[in-house]
């Protein structure tokens, strides 16, 4: 019997030999601040989380979203601009995936949240422009096929973008400044 | 004439992790919205790394004892075990980011799925720490990180061209909400040159490299160089972010978008070696931070730790950066951005940052432990005054964090 018990012992030192928690009470109470925290945090996000999806869009808000889509747009529009043998294919097409999917996030950000009533006709105009260079953004992220590699539809193609994320750009540029002024 | 060539090498080699995701979000974000206008908040951080950072391999030289070292004996148990634990869960965060950050590159470079490449990201660095030594591992980040000089050269290259207002040194014109989120990139800026990662790093490898008291002088030339040639490769970033981003309106929000400041002035061969210089330089920080976290762990639970040993001798400290990268490897799996998660991790660290800190300056200043290398009056007086920094940048980050929406 004691001999087990210092067997036990034993183990224990070689399992808890650090400072702290050393024995199964201090474990205990790791545990149990640890669970609290979490807790809390869970708590906390669950909260934040759940404003966040109620909140209601002023022009403060939507003034932010304008601006991140035409800094969207600006980029992709710069690295149209780069694709004649500036920037690799894999990098342009790549970017405007992950362009996309940041585009995809604002306008449903926009589109899933309350608006107040004199910002309705600005959130849809953020709405459709958005989904606008989304769909630009998701041809630009499609790997050309082996015809327009050969001929000069691909080049069309990207002149064509360009020139649709110039106009979204400057839209998007006009409806923030007209927020700003709603601010 | 050797011991220069090697010093130097170890100098560039001091790169690879000190520009990690934390610095190439916050940097390129801070040139694009502010210009030059945060360079101070770089340089503030920068030779707060380098007195710490010289402070933490002197006690590992002299003393033999790495932070967690001190930790473990200086602090009351459940102190000690706080700090280890909070500082884990951000070396964990952090490396997660780190690679998640190697994924989106070589997303970028081969176009590949970005999930496919998370699991070979983890996998190549798990066969890098596995096959090189020690001392090779650090130079193969260091050396192949330096690509992120190009930042520096554009910027150079672009000035003529740059905004007037983008190349002010002071704030100018910023008023209402713009001052929080003003002060929330100062922060980050600040936090994320003293990521607490770098110094557990720094002191265990200055064991793992078995410095000793003639070391000492190599250890401060290091500190001091090696830190301030990634502070200018950081600066780079900023004011070539300032000169390009801050013209277009664009907010760099994805991390591909960074190389795009090295687009304009080189071209396609710019694109290219900023994404290499990219990923060697993410890559370091995710094996940094998941040795980090293995040396901690090691350290405060008193086990035999160090990569210069077989894996077989350590095998506690073996499992622990393999889990360590594994779980990072997982959690970014889960579809969390990797740029909001290195916010997260940069802003939370701040937090565990005074942890860390006051321990370094309590045994630097030890004369029974330091004996003729404590520290002198200037080592004190820098130390003190950053370590009230330090408390000051911890007490504003999180609220920040709350109040600007992550600097939006």
């Amino acid at each position: 019997m004691s001999s087990g018990k210092s067997a036990r012992n034993s183990l224990q030192e070689v399992e808890f030999s650090w400072p702290y928690p050393k024995n199964k009470e201090e474990l205990i109470q790791v545990a149990m601040v640890t669970l609290a925290v979490l807790f809390l945090g869970l708590v906390i996000t669950a909260a934040r989380f759940t404003s966040y999806k109620n909140q209601t869009l002023d022009a403060k808000s939507l003034k932010q979203s304008a601006a991140n889509l035409a800094s969207f747009a600006t980029e992709a529009g710069q690295t149209v601009t780069y694709a004649d043998g500036e920037v690799t294919q894999n990098y342009r097409l790549a970017h405007a995936e992950e362009l996309e999917k940041q585009v995809e996030d604002t306008v449903s950000f926009v589109e899933t949240r309350h608006v107040r009533p004199n910002l309705q006709k600005a959130a849809g105009q953020i709405s459709s422009q958005g989904r606008q260079l989304s769909n630009i953004l998701s041809e630009l992220s499609e790997p050309p096929t082996e015809s327009d590699h050969t001929n000069k539809e691909e080049a069309a193609k990207l002149h064509r973008a360009g020139q649709s994320l110039q106009n979204l750009q400057t839209s998007f540029e006009r409806l923030n400044k007209q927020l700003e002024a709603e601010q | 004439m050797k011991k220069i060539f090697g010093l130097a090498l170890g100098i560039i080699a001091s790169l690879g992790g000190f520009v990690d995701i934390g610095d190439l979000v916050f940097t390129a974000q801070a040139g694009a919205k502010f210009g030059y206008s945060l360079l101070w908040a770089l340089a503030l951080g920068t030779l707060g790394i380098m007195i710490y950072g010289e402070m933490s391999g002197r006690v590992a030289a002299v003393a033999k004892k790495t932070v967690f070292d001190i930790i473990r004996t200086e602090y009351p148990p459940k102190l000690g075990f706080f700090t280890m634990a909070l500082s884990n869960i951000v070396n964990v965060l952090t490396c997660a980011a780190e690679i998640g950050g190697v994924a989106i590159i070589l997303h970028l470079l081969s176009g590949y799925p970005y999930r496919l490449l998370i699991p070979v990201a983890a996998l190549g660095l798990i066969a890098i720490i596995w096959f090189l030594p020690f001392s090779k591992i650090e130079k193969v980040f260091g050396y192949l990180g330096v690509g992120l000089v190009v930042f520096l050269i554009a910027a150079i290259k672009t000035h003529s061209g740059a905004p007037h207002d983008a190349l002010r040194l002071m704030p100018h014109g910023i008023q209402g909400e713009d001052i929080l989120t003003y002060a929330y990139f100062a922060v980050g800026l600040i936090a994320a040159t003293l990521m607490p990662y770098e110094v557990y790093f720094y002191s265990s490898g200055g064991i793992e490299e078995g410095w000793k008291k003639s070391d000492v002088s190599t250890n401060r030339i290091n500190s001091i160089l090696g830190f301030g040639v990634g502070a200018f490769a950081a600066a780079g970033i900023i004011a070539a972010s300032a000169h390009y981003f801050y013209k277009q309106g664009i907010t760099p929000q994805l991390l591909g978008t960074t190389p795009l400041a090295a687009v304009s002035a080189f071209g396609k061969i710019g694109l290219l070696v900023a994404m290499l210089g990219m990923l060697f330089s993410i890559g370091g920080s995710a094996v940094e931070t998941a040795f980090a976290g293995a040396y901690n762990l090691s350290q405060y639970a008193g086990w035999k730790w160090g990569r210069h040993n077989p894996p077989r001798d350590t095998p506690r400290f073996t499992w622990s950066w393999l889990i360590i990268l594994f779980a990072a490897a997982a959690i970014i799996m889960t579809g969390l951005d990797p740029v909001a998660l290195t916010e997260y991790a940069v802003i939370f660290s701040v937090v565990v940052m005074p942890l860390t800190y006051y321990p370094i300056l309590k045994a630097a200043r030890d004369k029974r432990l330091m004996g003729e290398h404590v520290n002198g009056r200037l080592a004190n007086t820098l130390g003190t005054a950053y370590f009230i920094i330090i408390c000051l940048v911890a007490t504003a980050a999180i609220p920040l964090l709350f109040l600007t929406n992550r600097g939006q």
